[in-house]
């Protein structure tokens, strides 16, 4: 059965600690688990029934193994039961293997005997408590008995409740464990995450270079995972630049000016309706990516989106209108560059100059426009019979930034919801403001310049790398 | 052979296309793909090379023998050829075009017309598409109207290319557009080449077979001005003092013998425009030739697969996959509520946790008129890792009816924990306390059951959990 538990050459940590203190719900945030029936998080007492083996593999090769165990029952009782059981003098590891064995098939210490058992197979302890309840007497109970064991451990300092004693734990635990933490089983990030797994490497020796492994692992994965939500962004950006919605004006419409305006109206809807759905899926693609299954982004029946219509979505999010200006100036210089190095330098940075001009002009007068709904396209003769009305990206220039302000909004709250919480329902986007105001000025350049190209329906495609590693660190910084 | 695989051609970028067609999340990716990809990407630290080295090593194990990648090549080749041979007849055929005939059967060149058709008019085009190079298409990527034409007949002639696969290459930046047009770019130059050794062989050819002489004639140039012309088309092998164009003073002293008129000139010309057209025909597009096969390996040597699906793909094939747990934990057990006694789940569920350390995972009914929800109970019951909790009232023992339940339980779960659950009276569905006699009455009914997994146990209120 030890061997079961604690297999060679992976590095074991039995997660123990008082019924109730949130150590799965602690699992279940480190190893990134939203589901009950994987690693059961809840509020009743005791809700821990066996040990349960989380192992942390990568491609199918253990690295690491974190045992959910559960909590002490009765730990006044059994300190007692094994100092009885040890005679004179302080208890150690055999005696303590020797309680496991007498209680594992039930009685009254079945409990501890279940959470003992990997840790005397030889898994390092991680104690986890909640510095809001009060320092009993069956906490330095638990305490002792771990202490006995003689194996590695670190305390997790968990809390949950609102008023925490946080100076006296610490003052307390510091005697009885190498190293002391504090990790929020609902609140956690992943850089918390990850120096939690850091610490671990403090308290187990034996198994480095496992560890080490699993925890370049864990980075390298949520880079690669941080590339594919840019690569979402990306294709929702692109999509939504170069959507173009249209309809058949028949020549009843043609003649009566208010027929055609309806036809409009109708198809801006459709257009708003269009990119709603866009970014649901793409935001759906984005909690499968970062593994979220609790939340979703709809409200209801209908996914709700950015609200393009309201002045408040407008005001909020997106860029200044010196911001739009400047981006939009080097954007069109930038362009206007190509003129001259094309020239061989003959029109003296005349393109530059020129192309600067007219995009900062562009961008200071569109962003004017701000909030109405106008779009690009337009009435067009289509090459059959009759014309059609063609419904191109809102006209001002704000409108790809406050997409992308929503997508890293909605990637902020993904990656900063932790997976210890089973509240379902929608996602809380936190109602920060415009996170796109603070990128950097370069990197504004770089978006508005292929937010042009998109706007125009020809994605320039030599860009998008350039645009990747942008929107890359933009979910990097938005991370928070 | 992993060498080999290293490179990239454009039949192999095509190839690579067609079975991304569909995006990269439709390509199924194993194991076996993975371990060929991390092989060939570990032989370098440069990341660029690394992806270039291993998706070429993933494409290895992929393509079709007979895929459209070599179809696109073979019809490019194709094309070329039957281009190249047209290119050439072409050029004998204007060469022969030029040759003008005059009275008494004299066959002459016109000088000017002879270089202006030849050599001036390649140059203007060659100038002109230069221009709309470097003006326009360098920045659009667009093919010239000379490589659209190339580009369709080869894609009619590979075969079944599909139109989809070939405007999403002449579409796409980042190195393949690059790729295809320097391919296309040096189709045309092969096409140019063809025609100027036509052109070559045709002004040999009537040198060869026929009495041909050469003229001029101007009514704007002096003589000097149109020999100081032709001296400076021969500047590139002027030092060598031979095939030069001839000087006003031979031609005249020629002419003064008369032997201008009777044979035109001929060895006075021929070897100087023969040079002409070597130099500034042949050789030319012989350089662009090379350059636009430099270019092209360039072109594919570059290819940086940074587009979304090559992404999308690298990150399946070389990504750190971390395999999530999915078994959860083993306490499951199935709720035999016998009879329907209606007591909630929530209601015990605690009780269940803290005292018999089971999870209520599923809850079914028996001794119910619905057969169907039995059925699906029978199906449960033999996949629950803890057993099953019969749920019973304390008043409600039937023998005869609790042995039959208790075989057909035992027929599915040969020995994993029965445990009967006693409940008093249920109340909006809260159970109770069950009566001592009847307590009695159920364990002397399962004692009698002599099964060692089987045990009996009275609900009882919870006493709430000792605040630390």
């Amino acid at each position: 059965m030890t061997e079961e538990l604690i297999p060679a050459g992976v590095s074991v940590f039995a997660v123990v600690g008082r019924i109730n203190m949130g150590k799965s719900a602690v699992l279940a945030t480190l190893l990134e688990v939203d589901d009950d029936q994987v690693i059961r998080v809840d509020p009743t007492p005791g809700a821990t029934t066996h040990c349960q083996t989380l192992p942390v593999r990568f491609g199918g090769r253990e690295l690491t193994r974190f045992i959910d165990t559960p909590g002490f029952s009765r730990p006044l009782e059994a300190m007692r039961a094994i100092q009885e059981m040890h005679g004179e003098g302080t208890p150690d590891l055999e005696t303590v293997r020797k309680f496991v064995a007498a209680h594992l098939e039930g009685g009254d210490f079945e409990d501890e005997a279940r959470l003992l058992e990997p840790i005397v197979g030889g898994a390092g302890i991680l104690y986890v408590i909640d510095p809001s309840k009060p320092l009993r007497d069956a906490f330095v109970a638990e305490m002792e008995i771990l202490r006995w064991t003689g194996r590695p451990r670190m305390a997790l300092l968990n809390q949950k409740g609102e008023e925490a004693q946080e100076k006296e734990w610490r003052e307390r635990l510091g005697s009885y464990f190498n190293l002391v933490r504090t990790f929020n089983a609902h609140r956690a990030r992943f850089e918390e995450r990850k120096r939690l797994m850091a610490s671990l490497l403090e308290i187990d020796e034996r198994h480095r270079a496992a560890l080490e492994e699993a925890i370049g692992l864990i980075d390298t994965e949520w880079e690669e995972r941080r590339e594919e939500a840019a690569d979402v962004v990306l294709g929702l950006l692109e999509e939504a630049l170069t959507l173009r919605v249209e309809a058949r004006l028949e020549d009843q419409d043609e003649r009566m000016e208010h027929r055609r305006e309806r036809k409009a109206k109708e198809l801006a809807l459709q257009y708003v309706e269009k990119v709603r759905r866009m970014e649901k899926k793409a935001y759906e693609r984005l909690l499968k990516i970062y593994r979220h299954h609790l939340v979703t982004v709809e409200a209801g029946e209908a996914y709700e989106g950015i609200d393009l219509e309201a002045a408040e979505t407008w005001k909020k999010w997106g860029l200044s209108r010196g911001q739009l200006t400047v981006a939009g100036l080097l954007a069109g210089a930038a362009g206007g560059a190509v003129v001259d190095v094309s020239t061989g330098g003959l029109t003296h940075g005349g393109g530059a100059i020129v192309g600067g001009l007219l995009g900062a002009g562009g961008a200071f007068f569109k962003g004017a426009d701000l909030p109405e709904l106008g779009f690009l396209g337009g009435l067009k003769v289509s090459s059959g019979s009759g014309k059609k009305l063609v419904l191109g990206p809102p006209k001002s220039e704000n409108f790809p930034w406050i997409l992308l302000d929503s997508a890293l909004h909605h990637h902020a709250a993904m990656v900063r919801r932790a997976h210890g919480r089973r509240d379902a329902g929608v996602l809380e986007e936190e109602s920060g403001e415009s996170l796109v105001r603070d990128l950097p000025r370069g990197d504004r350049s770089v978006l508005a310049k292929w937010f042009g190209s998109c706007a125009k329906g020809a994605p320039d495609r030599g860009m998008t790398p350039e645009v990747f590693r942008v929107l890359v660190e933009c979910l990097r910084g938005a991370e928070g | 052979m992993a060498g080999r695989q290293t490179k990239w051609r454009l039949e192999d970028v095509v190839d690579f296309e067609a079975l991304l067609a569909g995006g990269a999340e439709g390509v199924a990716v194993d194991g076996g793909d993975r371990a060929v990809v991390v092989e060939a990407a570990g032989k370098t630290r440069n990341e660029g090379k690394k992806r270039r080295w291993g998706l070429r090593a993933w494409l290895e194990g992929r393509r079709e023998e007979d895929g459209p990648g070599r179809r696109t090549v073979e019809g490019l080749r194709l094309v070329g050829v039957l281009a190249g041979v047209l290119a050439f007849l072409a050029g004998i055929g204007l060469v022969r075009g030029l040759l003008q005939e005059f009275e008494g059967g004299r066959r002459m060149f016109n000088i000017w017309m002879f270089l202006g058709v030849t050599v001036g008019l390649q140059w203007f085009i060659l100038l002109g598409g230069g221009a709309g190079y470097v003006f326009v298409r360098q920045q659009s990527g667009a093919l010239s109207l000379g490589q659209r034409v190339l580009g369709m007949f080869a894609r009619r002639m590979g075969g079944r290319v599909d139109g989809k696969l070939w405007r999403s290459l002449v579409e796409r930046g980042l190195g393949y557009r690059s790729a295809l047009v320097w391919r296309l770019a040096r189709m045309a130059q092969g096409v140019a080449v063809a025609f100027n050794v036509g052109l070559m062989a045709g002004f040999f050819g009537c040198l060869w077979v026929l009495k041909v002489g050469f003229y001029w004639e101007s009514t704007i140039f002096k003589p000097h001005t149109i020999q100081g012309f032709g001296e400076a088309l021969a500047f590139p092998w002027g030092w060598m003092g031979k095939a030069l164009p001839p000087t006003i003073e031979t031609q005249r002293f020629d002419l003064l013998h008369q032997r201008f008129y009777e044979d035109g000139g001929g060895e006075l010309w021929w070897g100087y425009l023969m040079m002409v057209l070597v130099v500034w025909g042949l050789l030319p597009r012989l350089v662009l030739w090379v350059l636009c096969w430099v270019q092209g390996r360039r072109a594919l040597a570059g290819l940086e697969f940074q587009e979304v699906r090559h992404r999308e793909l690298w990150r399946r094939l070389m990504g750190v996959q971390r395999d999530l747990p999915t078994d959860g934990p083993a306490d499951g057990v199935v709720l035999l509520d016998v009879g329907g006694s209606g007591v909630e789940t929530g209601a015990l569920r605690e009780f269940l946790l803290r005292e018999l350390r089971v999870h209520p995972e599923h809850r079914y009914e028996a001794a119910v008129l619905d057969a169907e929800r039995e059925a699906e109970a029978w199906e449960a019951i033999s996949k629950a890792p803890l057993g099953v909790v019969f749920l019973v009232e304390g008043w409600a023992l039937s023998p005869k009816q609790m042995d039959a339940l208790y075989r057909r339980v035992r027929e599915r779960q040969a020995k994993r924990p029965l445990r009967f659950l006693v409940l008093g009276a249920v109340h909006e569905g809260r159970p109770g306390v069950p009566a001592a006699e009847d307590f009695a009455q159920w364990k002397s009914w399962v004692d009698g059951l002599r099964d060692p997994s089987a045990e009996v146990v009275a609900y009882r209120e919870l006493e709430a959990v000792e605040e630390c």
